[in-house]
């Protein structure tokens, strides 16, 4: 099982970013070694709709390089969802581009307690399927995209199916692996 | 020549190496030749019509390129170019 060690004033500073960007989502950065973090890097969210989806600046994003300079990794990646749980959207698995950083999620659905949960996200291959499962939903803000959420007995695990239409009307698919990490705050 | 930073998600297209040289005069030249050297590497920055992927950020030294001219940017020798996929969602 994955796992994301952080001290108490790590946890709470990433609280607190998402209490003062509330209600529109927050985002940053956790450098570290070996799942340990070191350092909270807050970034600025420009995505076009923040209340609803985040998108790191692009100067924040060019850390990643500095941290392996620097013989530290991109641990996390974190965002704030001010209105749901603490666990990764459709749009969330299908941006997840980082396999080997963890998502780490802080939920302000509670205002009195916020939640945090952390994830690895692994993409799979795309590849044609001979039709959608009827249980796809669309996904908001995409005209092209469906998606099927599975969960398994293991409450730990499950996975998002991404139904993409092409042009050609034909179906792709393409599965993202939820798992959730263990975090320990030290 | 230049050289390309290459991120976590790419690196199986590039034996695990962080760093790769590359040339070219422009940001297209260069993805061209990384893609004689490491196929599949430019699928993952164009789309099937040539632009610049959504979710793909390319920086010329600090500067991101849509801030410059895309896929046209002149690039110099020693320059550093950082391919960065977004950090995005919901």
């Amino acid at each position: 099982m994955p796992k994301l060690i952080l001290t108490r004033t790590h946890y709470d500073d990433i609280v607190a970013h998402a209490r003062e960007g509330y209600p529109e989502e927050v985002c940053g950065l956790l450098s570290g070694r070996v799942g340990r973090v070191d350092a909270v890097w807050r970034a600025r969210n420009v995505a076009a709709n923040a209340r609803l989806d985040y998108e790191m600046d692009p100067q924040t994003l060019l850390k990643q390089f500095e941290f392996e300079a620097q013989g530290q990794e991109l641990v996390a990646i974190y965002h704030s969802h001010p209105a749901s749980p603490a666990y990764p959207s459709a749009t969330d698995a299908l941006r997840a581009y980082y396999p080997e950083s963890l998502y780490v999620i802080c939920s302000l659905a509670d205002q009195d307690r916020p939640t945090m949960r952390a994830f690895r996200m692994v993409q799979g291959e795309t590849e044609p399927v001979p039709q959608l499962p009827s249980e796809a939903e669309r996904v908001r803000g995409q005209s092209d995209l469906l998606v099927r959420y599975v969960p398994t007995a293991d409450k730990r695990l499950a996975r998002y199916e991404l139904y993409f239409i092409t042009q050609d009307q034909e179906v792709r698919r393409q599965v993202v692996e939820v798992e959730e990490a263990e975090i320990e705050v030290v | 020549m230049v050289t390309v930073n290459i991120p976590t998600p790419l690196r199986r297209l590039t034996g695990g190496q962080s760093r790769v040289q590359a040339s070219g005069a422009t940001v297209l030249a260069v993805i061209e030749d990384l893609e004689v050297r490491f196929p599949g590497i430019r699928d993952r920055l164009l789309d099937e019509n040539g632009e610049l992927k959504r979710f793909i950020n390319i920086y010329v030294n600090e500067d991101e390129i849509r801030t410059l001219q895309g896929k046209e940017t002149p690039v110099m020798a020693g320059d550093r170019i950082s391919i960065v996929p977004a950090m995005a969602g919901g």
